[in-house]
């Protein structure tokens, strides 16, 4: 057994890895591109900016449900989907290539609040933030071979929780995204996909609405919690992949 | 680099300097990679070292103040190895690349016949290990292909320092076992 230990020990001496290679440096500048793909916590001129952008399209939209508080609610149950807003109007190309969703979060705490909703296949997701919008709880999937990027931002997954009644989200939709009605796991829902869309949070007190570039969507709500799951998939493969809990 | 240097870093690092994580990340790289190297084989290990230093970079929140990093650190390398491992299934091979006897003995080449024999002699003992359990055969990568201490092995592994004693006896009966020809297991 010695001989074996000692055997061994001298071969991890010799153990060879390629020269030139350094995952550090590549990870610092993965690190760096992430950092500058999100808005700063404190750049609400930016995020007004975007949603004045944002309206400025509304204007021009064609209206499928207007933003309005009071009638928010009762046309959100219409559409059979709390919290979710969708309005159809022109994209600005230059909005929402930043991904915005708070604070990063231990991926155990934040795996905790989605309650038993999992995606079947994508594995252990690769980070977790929370707290934009207010309340919300996102997980990230690192885009990979079998999990397109979603428009430059390095994930190939986006899974995000919020209160149904917390958080008023309105999704501008391009005039070439699809919006179709569906059901995940019983539960109402909607899958936007084509072209880019935009999307909008107002956290409902006074603070700015924060948008950004999305790939296929679907949301749903199990009337307690609303669900929104962003990647480059089709909607067979979201669908087949989720798991409501 | 000095404890209180390192410690100055983590804690630049943890208030979100890139810079600080960056001269952490390259104090401990060769670690790291040895580490990856050893768990999961040398072909992914590089790719294995880069996920874990992003995601110990997310995972700062959940490090404890004045705990020591290196430790830390190789803990998630050791779970991204091993997770990537898992995933790969049935379809993950167990290679490991050695330094050339001439790059390690500085000039003294041996001849054609003697590296033929240090290669097979090499080539039977990663057999071995890789035809180890892996519970057994991460203890006995880390205890003495890397030269770990117990302690050091069990903070890496997440395992108690008595199962790090008794898996490294194990494993090492076993591949002695397996190179003389007469592993029953």
């Amino acid at each position: 057994m010695a001989d074996v230990a000692r055997t061994l020990a001298e071969l991890g001496r010799r153990l060879d890895l390629p020269d030139g290679h350094d995952p550090a440096a590549a990870a610092v500048a993965r690190i760096r591109a992430d950092r500058r793909s999100f808005v700063p916590e404190g750049d609400t001129n930016e995020r007004r900016a975007r949603v004045a952008v944002l309206a400025a399209a509304a204007v021009v939209a064609l209206v499928v449900v207007v933003s309005a508080p009071g009638p928010r609610g009762a046309l959100a149950r219409l559409l059979g989907v709390d919290g979710i807003e969708i309005t159809r109007g022109a994209v600005d190309p230059g909005l929402g290539s930043a991904l915005d969703l708070g604070e990063p979060e231990p991926l155990d705490d934040a795996q905790a609040r989605f309650g038993g909703v999992s995606l079947a296949g994508l594995g252990l997701p690769d980070a977790a933030y929370a707290g934009r919008p207010a309340g919300a709880v996102s997980l990230v999937w690192r885009a990979s071979g079998d999990l397109p990027e979603i428009g430059g931002t390095g994930a190939g997954a986006v899974l995000t929780v919020f209160p149904a009644d917390g958080v008023r989200i309105g999704k501008v939709a391009g005039e070439r995204t699809g919006i179709t009605a569906v059901t995940v796991g019983g539960h109402p829902g909607y899958w936007l996909d084509g072209a880019a869309h935009e999307v909008v949070y107002d956290t409902g007190d006074g603070r700015t609405a924060v948008a950004r570039l999305a790939g296929n969507t679907l949301v749903w709500s199990d009337g307690e919690r609303t669900y929104r799951l962003e990647s480059a998939l089709d909607r067979a493969s979201v669908l087949s992949a989720v798991s409501p809990g | 680099m000095a404890p209180s240097d390192e410690a100055d870093l983590v804690e630049r690092a943890r208030a979100g300097d890139v810079d600080a994580y960056a001269d952490l990340l390259a104090a401990h790289q060769a670690a790291a990679r040895r580490l990856a190297a050893a768990l999961g084989g040398s072909g992914d290990a590089d790719e294995v070292v880069q996920d874990a230093f992003v995601k110990a970079w997310y995972g700062f929140p959940g490090f404890r103040r004045g705990s020591a990093f290196r430790p830390w650190l190789l803990r998630i390398v050791a779970n991204e190895a091993r997770n990537r491992r898992r995933a790969a299934g049935r379809r993950a091979g167990y290679e490991l690349r050695f330094a050339t006897d001439r790059a390690a003995s500085a000039g003294a080449e041996p001849s054609p016949e003697a590296a033929v024999l240090v290669t097979e002699a090499r080539r039977s003992v990663v057999a071995a290990l890789a035809g180890l359990p892996e519970g057994l055969r991460d203890v006995v990568a880390c205890r003495h292909l890397l030269e770990l201490s117990e302690q050091e092995t069990g903070v890496v592994l997440g395992l108690p320092r008595g199962t790090v004693k008794s898996r490294t006896s194990r494993g090492l009966r076993r591949l002695a076992r397996a190179l003389e020809g007469g592993d029953r297991g």
